[in-house]
């Protein structure tokens, strides 16, 4: 049954019964905790992303991937995020793969691909909250496309911790970038930061941030943001 | 102006005191009557997405005397113009403005707070930006679309303090004459109650189909992947049976979130578990026919599809009485519309606050996701995820398109 | 009143001889509670949120509550407020006194119905002679804000005690007292709303049968008929039944419940006992089918119209075989028309049958109808048959100039609900265009428009919530 639903799912398009991929869909939840089957079931779909399939077809082998994949389908996941029809549905795999391999796959691309496609990498970065990447995001955050130097703050903000919080830090201190979205970024490691028992290094971001040179919303979060600190010292 | 800067005459009391710069012209609508407060003290809202229910939104917005209806946007013309032209007939001219794309609504430092109504996968997105740029919210149910949506709509919420309420206005209008008993301690201490919703999302592989209407496709399609157009994936029709976004898993949660966020939000109204969420979902196979069972940490029970029984069927303790509570209502006047104007004049939590928004919505997504990988689940409040389930943590977001994060 | 103004003066006097409460904080060398102390009189109205987010929480303990209540003398009447609401959610009653002595001192009417909620969260018992004072309260937002914290208080004691002042209070805080009472589930204190439902006050009256309504039993039935025959006819009397009415139907089986009425009703005098007859009605039952079907068809012809009248309230559709045996062989005309009219009204019932029965029984109020008035009812009481059968039915009369408007009024409320209009667009679709057409009524032909484009609509009594 599984061979049949693979034939059909070659020729599958948008319009598609969806019916005969039920055996797919099947064996997704059936493998989980079967591991031969479930390798089986990898293969057949990694072997559809690398053949001449539709796009739809593709987009459909990326969705199982996304719950089935392992290291075995980053390559092919890969080389597709250069690809402008594929890339997203490729990061839709590769940013929920708890795999080493993934995380490198979508950091190399983020110095690879076009502008237009790493915005979208920068964002899976941030969702996987890939510490790795720090340093390809600094190097982002000064970008001359705007979209991608919102990208790579917000991702920076996403990931957290001291690191991410030191590179907003000195980049909402220098005199270009987007401000807004980098003190945003940083408000969100600071809540991070607090969230991890660091109460120390959220509240100096804090701190820094409600000054009379920042905007009335960011003194706002910054005054809350000091209120959440301290409210645990009194 | 930056647009983190807003001079607004609301923030401040009356008693700032500051003198008026040089004369400038005031006009009547300005300055208020007995029906109508002045300017200054009226909300200035915008609205994105005006389809069906969202029109319902603008409507019971747009008819209040302390709102202020400045701006809209929805990606198809039509929508937009008949929105407009609402505005536009309300007031007797033509200063609304319309919008098709948000971002620049949302950058307008005038507008103090905005309604949301569009497809479940653009809330997120939109509503995180909206709090970034200072705006409060008013977002429809279901408010997300996937687990980790949640938590950082309610952090973009309190990290800038905007009053942001979820959309479900059934929670406190269609269940109390189940919350009322129950609250005042009638039935004991409650151990279970049943939700009957149907039916779960499904993948949408409908056919390309020549566009009939003016639409900016590519934005209404947004964060979700890339599909042809086709009337029937974008509709906003009220079905759930494939006839439009709703019935779809890339835009919405099927019955489990539309009906689902009523009878969820009101079943742990009911059983006062809004501020909690599940522990633990069982999948009951029952010979190809499963229903879910939710442990919440207090030991209730919430059945989804409990086979042979009824919507809301609840299992108290005969014999027992329990201390009565208050139930909490809306405050202002005017419904859930009212309570969120209030709150934004009041900046007091509002009684759908997108944080107990966000705990009905994580138990209809918990249990999408449970039938889909047809098990048993554990869940962790505290951290957002599956408990060592690796594969089901896969299932807690999923890649938005380009250009789109949160 | 002038009690009130001095003891508020002294108030104001003593707080103006103690440090202020942001001295106070800094003194303390505590940087949370300097804070928000400084934020609660921010003249930003989203500063000071900030600062009473943490008030109402317990950070500061005790002592950080006295230090924010000791700000509200400072605020103006908005901050007041705002802050008043911060302390009732902390819920330390450390911010009682200060609150009270607000209350005391406040002109402002929205401060003043604030420290009253706020006393819901705060207040003590010994405050509840006060806060029942304020039910009847000039101002409408003091009597709501009591309203709310009287029905809010915690405590055992607290029912007992509302109860105990409902001898002593005046006839326009009563049915308030009673309201509240009943809001609270009270359902020791039945004896009390059973001395109050035959009341010299009608307002008092009504509000005892509602809460009796709400909470009483079996066992508090006949004690309630006093109160139904107290009341005076129309709308008291109406509701009154109504509440006896609820309280039957809360007994599950339904031959105990025939019985436990007639019980009740046999303990009264013969000749006030027909005058309950439209309250047997609303009960309904085979038992009581009987006993009303033969009054409704006897000999004595007051009788048989008390007995009609109660099969037309019966609460299902099972009285309408018996009504339509009256429609078709009484001679009488009005109680003909008496029947029929109750025969529509019980056929449209939403109860247990499906809607294709009860499309037929409209059919055959059709077909027994004798004037356009008694078409025009049924054509409008089809709208509760939810069945693309009952479209058809209704769609050839918008062609006929006496029912058209009538006609399209029920098409649209067909077409309300979706789960026929969806499945059935496009025979919807056609009969919508032909409503829009001929219809004479802005509202129809806007919904009529909505539901062609697969809108919905809201009913703006419902809307409300």
């Amino acid at each position: 049954m599984l061979d049949e639903a693979f034939a059909i799912l070659k020729q599958y398009d948008w319009g598609s019964d969806m019916a005969p991929l039920a055996p797919i869909e099947d064996a997704v939840a059936l493998s989980h905790d079967q591991a031969e089957l479930r390798r089986d079931l990898e293969n057949r779909l990694v072997a559809t992303l690398q053949s001449d399939a539709s796009r739809d077809a593709k987009d459909y082998v990326c969705r199982k991937l996304a719950i089935v994949g392992t290291v075995a389908s980053v390559p092919a996941l890969e080389a597709l995020l250069r690809d402008k029809d594929h890339s997203h549905m490729a990061r839709f795999a590769l940013e929920r793969m708890p795999t080493r391999e993934a995380a490198q796959a979508l950091r190399e691309a983020a110095v690879k691909v076009n502008n237009e496609l790493k915005v979208g990498v920068l964002g899976s970065l941030g969702s996987r909250r890939d510490a790795a990447a720090i340093p390809v995001l600094k190097g982002l955050l000064t970008d001359s496309d705007p979209s991608v130097a919102r990208a790579a703050a917000l991702a920076l903000g996403s990931i957290g911790g001291v690191e991410a919080a030191n590179v907003l830090k000195e980049a909402a201190m220098s005199a270009t970038g987007n401000k807004p979205v980098i003190i945003d970024a940083l408000l969100a490691c600071a809540e991070a930061l607090l969230a991890g028992q660091k109460q120390t290094e959220a509240l100096a971001i804090y701190r820094s941030l409600a000054i009379d040179d920042q905007t009335r919303l960011v003194r706002l979060a910054a005054t809350r943001g000091i209120l959440a600190c301290t409210s645990l010292q009194s | 102006m930056n647009m983190f800067e807003r001079t607004s005459r609301r923030r401040f009391l009356a008693t700032a005191g500051a003198a008026v710069a040089a004369p400038y012209i005031i006009t009547s609508t300005a300055l208020g009557n007995a029906d109508r407060p002045a300017a200054s003290d009226r909300i200035v809202m915008g609205g994105i997405g005006i389809g069906n229910m969202g029109r319902g939104d603008q409507s019971d917005f747009l008819n209040r005397k302390d709102v202020q209806y400045v701006a809209l946007c929805d990606v198809r013309d039509e929508v937009r113009n008949k929105a407009k032209t609402n505005v536009d007939n309300k007031y007797g001219n033509k200063d609304c403005t319309a919008y098709n794309d948000f971002r620049e609504l949302l950058a307008r430092s005038d507008i103090d707070a905005v309604h949301i109504a569009t497809p479940d996968h653009w809330h997120a997105v939109m509503a995180i930006e909206a709090c970034r740029q200072g705006k409060d919210v008013y977002c429809q149910k279901p408010e997300t679309l996937t687990l980790r949506e949640g938590p950082l709509m309610i952090a973009a919420a309190r990290r800038y303090g905007r009053v942001f309420s979820g959309g479900s206005q059934r929670v406190l209008g269609d269940y109390r004459q189940y919350v009322d008993p129950v609250w005042a301690g009638e039935l004991g201490t409650i151990k279970s109650i049943n939700v009957n919703v149907d039916p779960l999302p499904k993948l949408c592989n409908l056919p390309a189909e020549d566009m009939g209407e003016k639409i900016d496709w590519n934005l209404w399609l947004g964060p979700a992947p890339w599909a042809p157009y086709n009337s029937k994936r974008c509709s906003g029709s009220f079905s759930i049976n494939g006839a439009s976004w709703r019935s779809f898993s890339d835009y919405s949660g099927g019955g489990m979130t539309d009906w689902g966020a009523h009878h969820f939000g009101g079943a742990t109204f009911i059983c006062d578990v809004r501020e909690s969420q599940p522990e633990e979902v069982t999948y009951h196979e029952n010979s190809g026919k499963p229903y879910l069972s939710y442990r919440y940490p207090n030991g209730l029970i919430i059945y989804h599809n409990r086979p042979n029984t009824g919507n809301l069927v609840i299992e108290g303790t005969p014999g027992e009485r329990t201390p009565s509570k208050p139930v909490p209502m809306y405050k202002g006047e005017g419904g859930i519309y009212g309570d969120f104007i209030h709150c934004v004049k009041t900046r007091e939590k509002p009684f759908r606050d997108i944080e107990l928004a966000v705990n009905t919505a994580v138990v209809s997504h918990l249990g999408n996701i449970a039938y889909q990988l047809r098990r048993s689940l554990k869940w962790d409040a505290a951290t957002q995820q599956f408990p060592g389930d690796a594969e089901a943590n896969r299932l807690v977001d999923r890649a938005r398109r380009e250009p789109w994060q949160v | 009143m002038l009690r009130r103004a001095v003891f508020g003066w002294l108030i104001l006097g003593s707080l103006v001889l103690l440090p202020s409460a942001t001295s106070i904080a800094a003194d303390m060398n505590d940087e949370f509670l300097q804070l928000v102390v400084k934020l609660i009189g921010d003249s930003d109205r989203e500063f000071r949120a900030a600062g009473l987010d943490h008030v109402r929480t317990p950070a500061g303990g005790t002592e950080g509550t006295k230090l924010f209540a000791g700000r509200l003398p400072e605020l103006d009447s908005e901050g007041q407020t705002a802050l008043v609401g911060a302390l009732a959610d902390r819920g330390d009653s450390a911010a009682r006194p200060a609150i009270i002595a607000l209350l005391s001192s406040s002109t402002d009417e929205s401060v003043r119905a604030a420290t009253i909620s706020a006393l819901g969260k705060l207040g003590k018992p010994a405050d509840l002679t006060l806060l029942v004072t304020y039910l009847s309260s000039k101002s409408g937002a003091e009597q709501a804000a009591a309203r709310a914290t009287l029905t809010q208080m915690q405590g055992e004691t607290i029912n007992k005690a509302l109860a105990a002042e409902l001898p002593s209070v005046s006839d326009a805080i009563k049915p308030a007292l009673i309201e509240v009472l009943s809001a609270r589930r009270a359902g020791n204190e039945l004896p009390a709303f059973l001395a109050a439902s035959v009341d010299e006050n009608a307002q008092v009256r009504s509000a005892a049968m509602a809460a009796l309504g709400q909470l009483g039993d079996a066992d508090q039935l006949a004690a309630m008929i006093p109160g139904i025959l107290k009341a005076q006819q129309g709308g008291e009397r109406d509701a009154a039944e109504r509440s006896v009415a609820l309280v039957c139907l809360r007994i599950d089986n339904e031959d105990q419940r025939g019985a436990k009425l007639i019980q009740a009703l046999n303990a009264v005098d013969l000749d006030k006992r027909d005058q309950l007859l439209s309250l047997v009605g609303r009960v309904g039952g085979k038992k009581l089918i009987d006993f009303v079907g033969q009054i409704a068809t006897g000999s004595d012809a007051e009788r048989r119209k008390l007995g009609i009248d109660a099969l037309s309230k019966w609460p299902d559709a099972s009285t309408a075989d018996k009504l339509l045996e009256i429609v078709n062989s009484t001679n009488d005309s009005a109680e003909r028309s008496q029947a029929f009219q109750g025969y529509v009204k019980i056929a449209a019932t939403r109860d247990q049958r499906n809607d294709r029965q009860r499309l037929d029984r409209m059919k055959q109020a059709m077909q027994a109808a004798k004037s356009n008035e008694e078409q025009l009812l049924v054509i409008n009481r089809c709208r509760t048959a939810y069945d693309v059968e009952t479209l058809r039915f209704v769609l050839p009369y918008v062609d006929e100039a006496s029912f058209d408007q009538a006609a399209c009024e029920t098409i649209v409320e067909l077409a309300h609900h979706r789960e026929i209009r969806d499945p059935n667009k496009a025979e919807f679709g056609k009969a919508l265009d032909k409503v829009i057409a001929v219809s004479k009524n802005p509202e129809a032909i806007e919904r009529a428009n909505r539901y062609k484009r697969g809108e919905t609509w809201e009913r703006k009594a419902k809307s409300a919530n």
